[in-house]
């Protein structure tokens, strides 16, 4: 997608976020509300400026990107999306690794011993960091 | 200053002092030397590792980080022409040519030495500035704080000089997100929609880990061919001795001084930071040069002048954070998060109320350099390895370390589930080129501005307030000539961007 047609959607998105914010602080008492509905004018005035500029052609030009891989945005948004749900039920001690290893493999490590060792290996170092050290709590999950 | 300077040496030097500094000092050189990890990164990730700890013990780890991670950079950039940092650019110039030249050893050893002489140049500044600046700022009212705040806000117009409506949209989002929770003047509650968790607001070092650490880690893996991108990394096949590397330092004597001074000059300057004093220290070496040619071609003093300049940005950038609460960059903005998890509030009451602890960072960052010194020079052989960890296992670690390191904060998994929210909110800010840094510093000097305003209008009851003293004035015109120097880079990158657009039209068409 070109940078125009992404300064374009961007505009909208502020420009729908700024006029949302400044209705949602209508019933914000005065002298509360006076510096947010400042700021969500100023983005709406932003986001006007920024279309502007899209369609007049005054954005700077952006230098070619090499072609972005969105499998691999997924897998790992994926995994840690699942890794952020399961977390607390089943215990850090298990979906670290468990996550560690998965999305590694799926970003194509294919190394058994690392993909066996290096997950291990950080789950326990943080368990010795965080729970042993420092005493701060992680979610044990179904170890609790 | 000097019975709290003494008090906090003897929590630098006690065991858990050391041992915060050494390993801290590691732990920064690593993430400094992989490509992909940044500082401001690396101490985000280690603040929740601080919570538990003395306050001072915790702050002298992240102080560490921040030396060691500045200095890490330049190891990939010298060794594989990939800076680990951008404050390592420059070094990279002159550095991986020597490396080419079977030269390698040498140039890691001159860039720890230089970046030693640096970080000590600027901790001293730091530790001789701060505390008679913090006996000026003692004296501000609501009204000159509002002007030091609008004031370090116009960083945002330097930060944001490629686009400035992007930037100052950014730092829209992170005045929404700074007034999220109760009014502090007031008490009401403003955009938590009935939330508890938002009541007290959004914890600063939530945002930092999701905006720094998640979109880095999605970067890391975008592109499959990064994926198993092992370096191979050239051998060192001369190994050079103390006495050559000495005397490689006292030709570059006048260079690592100049280069020191005005990577703490720039530090103190909010909205400089590192890679700009590594970029400044390198041209003006060259330009001061007899020999200026030889720059480019693997020359000590080419990474001697960019090393020493951007470690000497350390200390500098500490200076406004410590005495004023205005970060001199985005390291120093992050280490705010840390000082506030310990319950401290950047500013001139640090030198007051915990005089022994803000004494202790200080003296950690002069007496982290020579860890740094220690490590970088006997153990690079260690540090080297870090650059060959691949994308596939570093991207997932730095998410798992973003998880645990935002749920240590309160063990909430609602704190969790905003830092990954920031984080997605940050990766999209990337790939439509939005700086996340505006935002960072509108969260952090948004609600200064806007308390400060509020409380001086409640005390008189009149805009002349803000106009009425000297320190006022002063602020004024650092304010007026920061927007001044922001918009003179805008519109020369402008027409330097036109110039060779034209130049480019016109070659195209004689070919």
């Amino acid at each position: 997608m070109r940078m125009r047609t992404k300064d374009r959607i961007t505009a909208v998105i502020v420009f729908i976020g700024g006029l949302a914010g400044f209705i949602a602080s209508g019933p914000i008492p005065e002298g509360s509300s006076i510096f947010p509905k400042s700021v969500f004018v100023f983005s709406m005035i932003l986001a006007v400026l920024l279309y502007l500029s899209s369609v007049f052609g005054l954005s700077k030009k952006e230098e070619e990107k090499e072609e972005t891989s969105f499998r691999n945005i997924v897998i790992l948004f994926a995994g840690i999306v699942i890794f952020f749900l399961l977390i607390q039920p089943v215990g850090f001690i298990i979906m670290t690794p468990l996550f560690l290893a998965g999305v590694s493999y799926m970003l194509q490590l294919r190394n058994l011993k690392i993909l066996i060792l290096y997950p291990l290996g950080f789950t326990a170092f943080l368990y010795v960091s965080f729970v042993v050290l420092l005493q701060v709590p992680l979610p044990m999950g179904i170890f609790e | 200053m000097w019975e709290p300077l003494i008090d906090g040496l003897n929590i630098v030097f006690s065991l858990g002092g050391l041992a915060a500094m050494v390993f801290g000092v590691a732990v920064g050189i690593s993430v400094g030397a992989m490509p992909g990890l940044s500082a401001a990164m690396g101490v985000a990730l280690l603040i929740p590792v601080t919570f538990s700890m003395d306050s001072s013990i915790g702050l002298i780890l992240l102080g560490s980080v921040y030396i060691g991670a500045i200095y890490g950079g330049s190891i990939s950039a010298i060794l594989i022409s990939v800076p680990g940092t951008p404050a390592s650019i420059a070094t990279s110039f002159d550095g991986f040519k020597m490396t080419k030249n079977g030269e390698a050893d040498k140039a890691l050893k001159v860039s720890i030495s230089s970046s030693f002489v640096g970080g000590v140049v600027g901790a001293l500044a730091l530790i001789f500035m701060a505390p008679p600046l913090a006996k000026i700022a003692l004296s501000f009212g609501p009204d000159e704080y509002f002007w030091v705040a609008v004031f370090g806000l116009t960083i945002i117009v330097s930060l944001a000089s490629e686009n400035p409506i992007k930037g100052f949209i950014s730092a829209c989002i992170g005045f929404f997100v700074g007034v999220i929770g109760m009014d502090p003047l007031i008490g009401n509650t403003r955009f938590t929609f009935g939330n508890v968790n938002l009541l007290s607001g959004i914890n600063v070092v939530v945002l930092l880990i999701g905006l720094f650490s998640v979109p880095q880690a999605l970067e890391m893996i975008e592109n499959s061919g990064k994926l198993n991108q092992a370096s191979s990394i050239m051998k060192r096949k001369k190994i050079i001795r103390f006495g050559e590397v000495f005397k490689e330092m006292k030709v570059c004597v006048v260079t690592l001084l100049r280069s020191s001074f005005l990577g703490t000059l720039i530090g103190i300057i909010p909205g400089a930071g590192a890679n700009i004093a590594s970029y400044v220290g390198y041209n003006e070496a060259k330009r001061w040069s007899r020999t200026p040619s030889k720059f480019g071609t693997g020359i000590s003093e080419g990474i001697a002048a960019s090393e020493a300049a951007n470690n000497a940005v350390v200390g500098g950038s500490l200076v406004p954070l410590l005495t004023l609460g205005v970060p001199g960059n985005m390291v120093a903005a992050v280490m705010i998060g840390g000082l506030m998890i310990h319950g401290l509030s950047p500013g001139p009451m640090l030198f007051v109320q915990d005089a022994q602890i803000v004494y202790s960072f200080m003296g950690a960052i002069l007496f982290g350099n020579f860890v740094m010194l220690v490590l970088g020079y006997f153990a690079s052989n260690l540090f080297v390895n870090v650059v060959k960890i691949r994308n596939n296992i570093l991207a997932p670690v730095v998410l798992v370390l973003s998880v645990v390191g935002s749920y240590a904060l309160q063990n909430s998994m609602f704190d969790v589930g905003l830092m990954l929210a920031f984080g997605v909110l940050g990766y999209l800010m990337k790939k439509t080129n939005i700086s996340s840094a505006p935002a960072v510093l509108a969260l952090i000097l948004g609600p200064m501005a806007e308390l400060n305003l509020r409380r001086a209008m409640q005390i008189s009851r009149t805009p002349l307030v803000f106009f009425s003293g000297l320190i006022d004035w002063i602020l004024i015109i650092l304010t007026a000539l920061s927007l001044v120097f922001a918009v003179f880079v805008f519109v020369r990158d402008r027409k330097a961007q036109h110039t060779g657009a034209i130049e480019q039209a016109l070659h195209s068409d004689n070919e």
